[in-house]
């Protein structure tokens, strides 16, 4: 697969102009632009290929579908479609997880030792490296709250049992830790 | 469940650590609270942010079927100007054009052209057009049709909830901004071509909202950006790009202690001052 650079963000707004006019080809290059971040997420979350491709296609559907309500006052054109992505994602596991729980387990200890394949790696862009050193400086229980929380889908009460904290400490957590990752994030950026 | 209980829930909301009810509350807390939509925003940019670290390429065969099943999909129109709007629209704009204080206030805008046409006549006019077909109803039509998307696509329904309240809560600002005792509508209009622009507001109610009619057809990539000026000073107020020529803006409180009100061509996402000459000023009453 060659791997084509993203367009720069800005340039998202107006092919998601085109695409809410029912441009399929403005829509192929939105995918070609989006669809490692949404598929990455989709895939970190659900733990499994099969399904991590359902989901990404009924996304993108969705994409198509309600094109018309974007809203660039409300954020990025990658941050709306990683709302919907991790969203579903987070659905999907959820439901998941009430129906075989043990089988996801099993799954996920599978799962987690795959090793990464070359095309992958040329993903791990400026961006991917950029958030992890700011991940990095993170006190140990936000950055372990964002990522059980964010990443593995887990419940405010599912984290708060990993990390031995009162309930309402997640939040506190999850918030104290993502404002400082936005700060360095754009102190980086700047 | 009290709202201060949801404030400030807005990256836990987004991380999905929020229970479905908490989640539900916080949906509607929202409405309400500008901090937390703008909260929500950021929490959003950071979430999409920790996605790229685990960004992985999918296989090429779900590219091909993506694009084989949305070739087949239809996409929704959630057409913005519904049937309501045009009526409102050519009511400001005739009023708006007849109305000899708003003709002869008009210079050209290099010129800082505006009107003070505070003219009893608009402001019937646009209030009764506001009022018996123009905004209110298409807010409940949009409510409407939120609702019936959510039922019969069965989408995301909390998108659409969130948009029906929405939608409804607009409609309540406007019959509340038109039922104010000191509600003033106030025009401008360019020298060239049809465009007009009217600002609604009433200072009782701090609601204040933009009608534009005519407007030119935004290039790829651009947008209509609202500013408040004070004196020559410009404060963002908003960012547009209407389907067709019309658009109603809801400006931001900056109004109340603004001179008057213009609008700008800018790039896509908008910018923090502006890049290009004004399209068209309205000048606000004196307070």
């Amino acid at each position: 697969m060659v791997y084509m650079p993203a367009l720069p963000i800005h340039e998202l707004v107006p092919l998601m102009a085109q695409v809410s006019r029912g441009d399929q080809q403005a829509f192929a290059q939105l995918y070609d632009a989006t669809s490692r971040k949404v598929f990455g997420i989709v895939l970190h979350v659900l733990r499994d290929h099969a399904q991590a491709e359902e989901v990404t296609q009924e996304v993108y559907v969705e994409v198509w579908r309600l094109a018309r309500r974007y809203d660039s006052t409300q954020g990025s054109v990658t941050a709306w479609l990683n709302t919907m992505a991790h969203r579903r994602a987070i659905d999907r596991v959820r439901s998941a997880e009430r129906r075989t729980q043990r089988e996801r387990r099993h799954f996920e200890f599978q799962t987690d030792d795959r090793s990464p394949d070359p095309s992958e790696l040329v993903v791990a862009n400026d961006e991917g490296r950029r958030v992890r050193d700011a991940l990095a400086q993170l006190s140990e229980g936000q950055r372990t709250a964002v990522e059980l929380a964010y990443f593995q889908g887990k419940t405010q009460r599912e984290v708060a049992e990993v990390l031995q904290v009162p309930l309402g400490t997640v939040k506190t957590r999850i918030r104290d830790g993502m404002q400082r990752l936005r700060k360095q994030l754009g102190e980086a950026a700047s | 469940m009290s709202m201060s209980d949801s404030h400030s829930n807005a990256y836990a909301y987004v991380v999905g650590v929020l229970s479905p009810a908490e989640a539900h509350d916080f949906e509607r807390h929202l409405v309400e609270c500008g901090q937390c939509a703008e909260e929500l925003v950021d929490a959003r940019t950071v979430a999409s942010a920790l996605s790229s670290t685990v960004a992985t390429a999918p296989p090429a065969r779900l590219r091909t079927s993506v694009l084989d099943v949305i070739s087949r999909t239809a996409q929704e129109q959630l057409a913005p100007a519904s049937a309501a709007r045009p009526a409102l629209l050519s009511a400001v704009a005739t009023t708006a054009k007849s109305s000899p204080s708003a003709d002869s206030n008009v210079v050209p805008m290099r010129r800082s052209w505006s009107s003070r046409g505070s003219s009893l006549l608009v402001a019937a006019a646009v209030i009764a057009a506001l009022a018996f077909g123009g905004w209110a109803l298409q807010a409940t039509q949009e409510a409407r049709e939120a609702r019936q998307v959510a039922e019969a696509a069965a989408l995301d329904a909390r998108e659409a909830r969130q948009d029906a309240e929405a939608a409804a809560k607009q409609q309540d600002k406007l019959t509340n901004l038109l039922s104010a005792n000191d509600v003033r509508a106030v025009s401008g209009r360019s020298p060239v071509g049809d465009l007009t622009g009217t600002v609604v507001m009433s200072e009782q109610r701090r609601t204040a909202v933009l009608v534009a009619s005519e407007l030119p057809e935004l290039p790829e990539g651009r947008v209509y950006e609202a500013w408040t000026m004070k004196g020559e000073d410009p404060t963002p107020a908003g960012i547009f790009a209407p389907d067709g020529s019309d658009a109603v803006v809801e400006l931001t409180d900056e109004t109340f202690d603004a001179d008057s009100v213009a609008v700008t061509q800018e790039p896509a996402g908008g910018s923090e001052q502006p890049t290009t000459d004004p399209i068209f000023t309205v000048l606000l009453p004196q307070r």
